[in-house]
């Protein structure tokens, strides 16, 4: 299936709206998505919207959490949205769901 | 009449041009015998003195002279030339023709086309996928204009070549990646006492072979480690860095028994030594009374744990971040009592397109029965008789041995 990414910016924030697969085919273009997006001068967030994305891999699992640590290393926000079903249940098996979904400087609240 | 003749001859060496390279017969040779053949017939077809493919090395910085007629000395010596030097090197720096009216010391660095006394040049770049693989060039000796057709052949051959290059390419980072993981994955995992061990690696049907990787081993002081991971990416690239991190994994299981401990280390040491990599990993430690298995989870899918009865479960451990995810990721390690076999695995095994993991999972669980460790790696790969996996699937199983 196709990937199709729309993007747009909003106080600061730019919105990357994903819909389709998100597999080691389809990955390249959001990579590129969301480094623009770290680079597009004026951006203080970056947000990925998988809400409309219905297939996700460990690839995409992968890309996502490079965005996330390319985010923090720019002193960029950065948080995935709208992850259900499917797509929400891999994020969480995997344990990712809670650092990519928000809250980065709450890290320390996981530890035990 | 005339110019009807000269149309009409003109369309006949278009195709004579055509035929000469898109020939069926070029397909069944070796590929270094097919560039070589590509070369020669442009030289011949094109009535220039030479013809040369270079080929971009695997740093993608330099161009390697791979096959030539007329220059064969280039080919013999092995001459390089970085992207954006030199005619060839800016060839493939602008992925663009190029025609050189003088050869001299400011238009060429190679030293073999002077010493050939080549007058005029002409250059296309070999591209596949869209990506520049390397450089196709003719020259003469005595002075000529190149015509558009004679760029458009040069293309075309180009293009011929640069199916062939790209089949080699994958060809040998494919047996390299092979020849890596065999000597990395053993077939059969060592022997260890009061055990039974098995393990299976099978190459995805979408991506082949990649950053997969299983191991266990006793440790000096009688704890017994068992580890499956999965680098993210696939080809040699993934399967250089899972052999280092396989090895580093080693050297810190000799430091400490505490997975959470092991895993932190290698994490960090990854953060700084391979900052664009990423894996997750399941590492469990089995203690060295045999009573108990302590797992630390990266980002990884939890092992399975049976009982002697061929009761399946997931191991209870909360996930943490994969390895080189985001620096200091906090980790955990949860103890359980050791069952009568556990099976660790790589997501290929359960990812499949418009199911939910979970339910893969249990479908997984659901075709585990007692049994020997090859019985219960044959019993897990078994899901996959009705769906290929897209993506590698690495699995171990390790049973305990009935006491006698």
């Amino acid at each position: 299936m196709e990937l199709t990414i729309s993007s747009h910016q909003q106080d600061g924030v730019l919105t990357i709206a994903v819909a389709g697969d998100l597999d080691l085919l389809t990955c390249p273009t959001l990579d590129t998505a969301i480094l623009q997006a770290l680079s597009t001068a004026g951006v203080t967030a970056v947000r990925v919207d998988l809400s409309s994305v219905e297939f996700l891999d460990s690839s995409a699992i992968a890309l996502l959490l490079k965005g996330h640590r390319a985010a923090h290393e720019r002193g960029i926000g950065y948080q995935v949205t709208g992850a259900q079903g499917v797509t929400r249940v891999v994020l969480e098996v995997t344990g990712v769901w809670e650092h990519l979904s928000g809250r980065p400087d709450d890290h320390q609240a996981n530890q035990r | 009449m005339t110019a009807m003749g000269t149309r009409t001859d003109e369309d006949g060496e278009q195709l004579r041009r055509l035929l000469a390279v898109t020939d069926s017969a070029l397909s069944r040779l070796d590929i270094d015998d097919l560039l070589t053949e590509l070369v020669s017939r442009t030289r011949e077809l094109m009535g220039t003195d030479t013809a040369a493919i270079l080929l971009l090395d695997s740093s993608g910085r330099e161009l390697v002279a791979t096959a030539a007629c007329g220059l064969e000395e280039e080919v013999r010596q092995g001459v390089r030339i970085p992207v954006g030097e030199g005619f060839a090197g800016r060839v493939a720096a602008s992925g663009q023709p190029l025609i050189l009216h003088h050869v001299d010391r400011s238009t060429v660095i190679n030293q073999i086309l002077i010493d050939e006394r080549l007058a005029v040049m002409a250059g296309v770049p070999i591209t596949a996928s869209g990506r520049v693989l390397g450089v196709l060039h003719v020259g003469s000796r005595t002075p000529r204009q190149f015509t558009d057709a004679d760029i458009d052949l040069l293309r075309l051959v180009g293009d011929r070549a640069g199916m062939a290059a790209q089949a080699r390419i994958s060809r040998l980072d494919r047996q390299t990646t092979v020849a890596l993981q065999r000597s990395l994955l053993p077939v059969r995992p060592p022997a260890i006492d009061g055990f039974d061990v098995a393990a299976r690696y099978i190459p995805g049907a979408e991506v082949g072979v990649g950053g997969d990787w299983y191991d266990l081993f006793a440790l000096p002081s009688g704890h017994i480690s068992v580890v499956i991971g999965d680098v993210a990416g696939n080809g040699l690239r993934a399967a250089v860095v899972m052999g280092r991190i396989r090895s580093a994994l080693r050297a810190y299981a000799l430091e400490t028994h505490d997975p959470a401990d092991v895993l932190t280390r290698l994490d960090r040491k990854i953060q700084l030594f391979e900052p664009e990599a990423m894996a997750t990993a399941a590492y469990a430690v089995i203690d060295p009374t045999h009573s108990t298995l302590t797992v630390s989870l990266a980002g990884h899918l939890p092992p399975i744990l049976l009982d002697a009865t061929g009761n399946a479960r997931p191991v209870a451990v909360p996930p943490d971040l994969p390895l080189g995810a985001f620096p200091n990721a906090p980790r955990r390690a949860t103890t359980v009592a050791l069952p009568h076999a556990l099976l660790l695995y790589t997501d290929g095994l359960v990812e499949r397109r418009g199911q939910v993991i979970t339910d893969s999972i249990a479908d997984l669980l659901t075709t585990l029965t007692a049994g020997t460790a090859d019985e219960l790696c044959t019993q897990a790969t078994g899901v996959l008789h009705h769906a290929p996996a897209a993506d590698d699937v690495a699995l171990i199983a390790v049973c305990r041995r009935q006491q006698p």
